[in-house]
């Protein structure tokens, strides 16, 4: 009786019925925006000056009720999955005051009714599907310009005879960034698929902006147009503003012209280098209702529950706890930090506050007498 | 610590080591500086993390449902079916007399469905039989061994599933 307790709350806590049942058309879209996903946060780690970043992620639901699958049949126990990882390098060449990068992000993503990580069981009703972006970049740190450009693959491994039939698709895509500006597009055959123009206003001293004062109040702007052949065109609108001294933001994000307000996330950082963050979120549904969530991101795991981070990528599920093991870092100037942080995170030899009747130096000797 | 020898990875060190770590950071602001996170820290996490992710779940819980029907009422039952929106699908097609079992049918439908039978409701004169169909509304089948057991009082079909 003791342990059935705790038991029966650690079940509660991650099922919660059938309200966040993924749908059949949910895991239908995930390929374009998975590939959307992938080329923002490209775009997001790619500044000139990066000289690297990774990351990787894997969900861990330990429940079967936790992601059910809605079919015309009803609703199916199993697990959603997305297993991604993203690598992105960059080297000097020589003297010539030029970085040459190269990039992979993968993922392995969709619904299989049993858990797994490398090989799927392949159910009746699955779904498994990669997504991966490959290219090279070339970047003048002093310039503060780069370009980028490669190729993006869709590759159904599996596609049930629930879903629509889908064949493998290759893309192209570039990316222009000019100081704060970046510009990036992709395509398809003859059609354009997508063209993001990002403003990191914000004064990051990471990039050799302001440590405080106005400038870094600036917003981060994210336009972004989608083609949807002629007449349902639509954009995504995403404003990322500072509130205060760089360790609270806010993050809205708009699609027009149709859906309106989709999510709100107020985030704390812990550090200015954004690998803790503590969330709270709004998100607005498909069907008009609010929903209220929140996250807690630590370097290796990041625990949510209705984040509009997980809607977006686990193909809109929602209405349990979500637990991710992950990583995210980039690396620049000697310094790591989260993915589009103003600051580098503090590392070893940073004193932080010298204790009282000392001076930084002092504390340097006495390192060293040791 | 001091047991832990330098040169060799044991996982007694390792887990004294990330206590360690964890014990610094949090006195990081005494010290004045900031101790960095030791790396067999992330091993131990991604070890664990790997440890419970799916290539341990899948041997406790099933996927599939092996099922099989007892029928307790006092008319034949014929065929089960699994019926959604406009979509149906044949789960055991044996006739069942009163008071028999089916054999044991697996299949991918764990989860909450609409489950369907039909019952030999009378035979009409030119001697064919009058099937009547009977829905139980969505039942939770969790994967494993099931046994259905169908019941017929008073007109009200009843369902349990064990």
């Amino acid at each position: 009786m003791p342990l059935k307790l705790p038991l029966l709350f650690l079940l509660a806590c991650f099922s919660f019925g059938s309200a966040g049942a993924i749908s059949v058309s949910g895991l239908e879209a995930a390929p374009g925006a998975a590939r959307d996903f992938q080329l923002l946060e490209f775009g997001q780690a790619f500044k000139p000056g990066t000289s690297g970043y990774w990351g990787a992620g894997v969900h861990y639901l330990p429940f079967s009720s936790q992601t059910r699958l809605r079919s015309p049949y009803g609703l199916h126990n199993g697990y959603a999955f997305r297993h991604h990882f993203a690598y992105y390098g960059a080297q000097p060449i020589g003297d010539t005051g030029l970085d040459l990068g190269i990039l992979w992000w993968a993922e392995r993503h969709g619904w299989d009714n049993e858990d797994f990580l490398v090989f799927p069981n392949y159910g009746r009703f699955s779904l498994v599907r990669s997504v991966h972006t490959w290219g090279a970049t070339i970047a003048s740190p002093k310039g503060k310009w780069g370009f980028g450009a490669g190729v993006q693959y869709t590759h159904p491994e599996l596609v049930s005879s629930i879903y629509r039939a889908e064949s493998d698709s290759l893309y192209e895509w570039a990316h222009l960034v000019f100081g704060r500006a970046s510009l990036q597009t992709s395509f398809h055959h003859a059609d354009w698929r997508h063209v993001r123009l990002s403003l990191d206003l914000q004064s990051r001293k990471i990039w050799g902006g302001a440590s405080s004062g106005v400038s870094t109040y600036f917003p981060d702007l994210d336009f972004t147009l989608y083609n949807g052949a002629g007449d349902s065109d639509s954009a995504k609108i995403v404003i990322t503003q500072n509130i205060f001294r760089q360790y609270l933001y806010l993050s809205g994000t708009f699609y027009a012209p149709n859906y309106g307000f989709r999510s709100l996330v107020l985030s704390y950082y812990l550090d200015p280098s954004q690998i803790v963050a503590l969330d709270a979120s709004c998100t607005r549904l498909p069907n008009g209702n609010f929903v209220w969530g929140g996250g807690l991101k630590l370097p290796f795991i990041r625990i949510a529950y209705n984040h509009p981070y997980d809607m977006d990528r686990l193909f809109g599920s929602r209405g349990t706890v979500m637990l991710e093991f992950q990583i995210s870092l980039s690396t620049a100037n000697g310094g790591f930090f989260g993915l589009r942080a103003p600051k580098a995170a503090p590392m070893q030899d940073q004193p932080l506050i010298p204790p009282k009747g000392t001076t930084v130096e002092g504390i340097k000797d006495v390192k060293e007498s040791k | 610590m001091k047991n832990a020898s330098k040169n060799s990875f044991s996982m007694k060190s390792a887990i004294i080591r990330c206590i360690d770590s964890v014990r610094a950071c949090m006195k990081v602001r005494d010290k004045g500086h900031v101790t960095r996170i030791p790396f067999s820290c992330f091993f131990l996490l991604t070890f664990f993390g790997f440890l419970f992710s799916g290539c341990v779940a899948h041997w406790i819980v099933e996927g599939e449902v092996r099922l099989q029907i007892e029928n307790r009422s006092s008319f034949e039952i014929a065929r089960l079916r699994v019926v959604g929106d406009s979509v149906a699908s044949d789960w055991i097609s044996d006739t069942i007399p009163p008071g028999k079992k089916s054999e044991v049918v697996n299949g991918p439908w764990s989860g909450i469905f609409d489950l369907e039978i039909s019952v030999r409701d009378s035979v009409l004169a030119g001697g064919d039989t009058l099937w009547r169909r009977v829905r139980f509304p969505s039942e939770t089948l969790d994967g494993g061994s099931r046994v259905a057991k169908i019941a017929q009082k008073d007109g009200t079909w009843t369902i349990r599933i064990k």
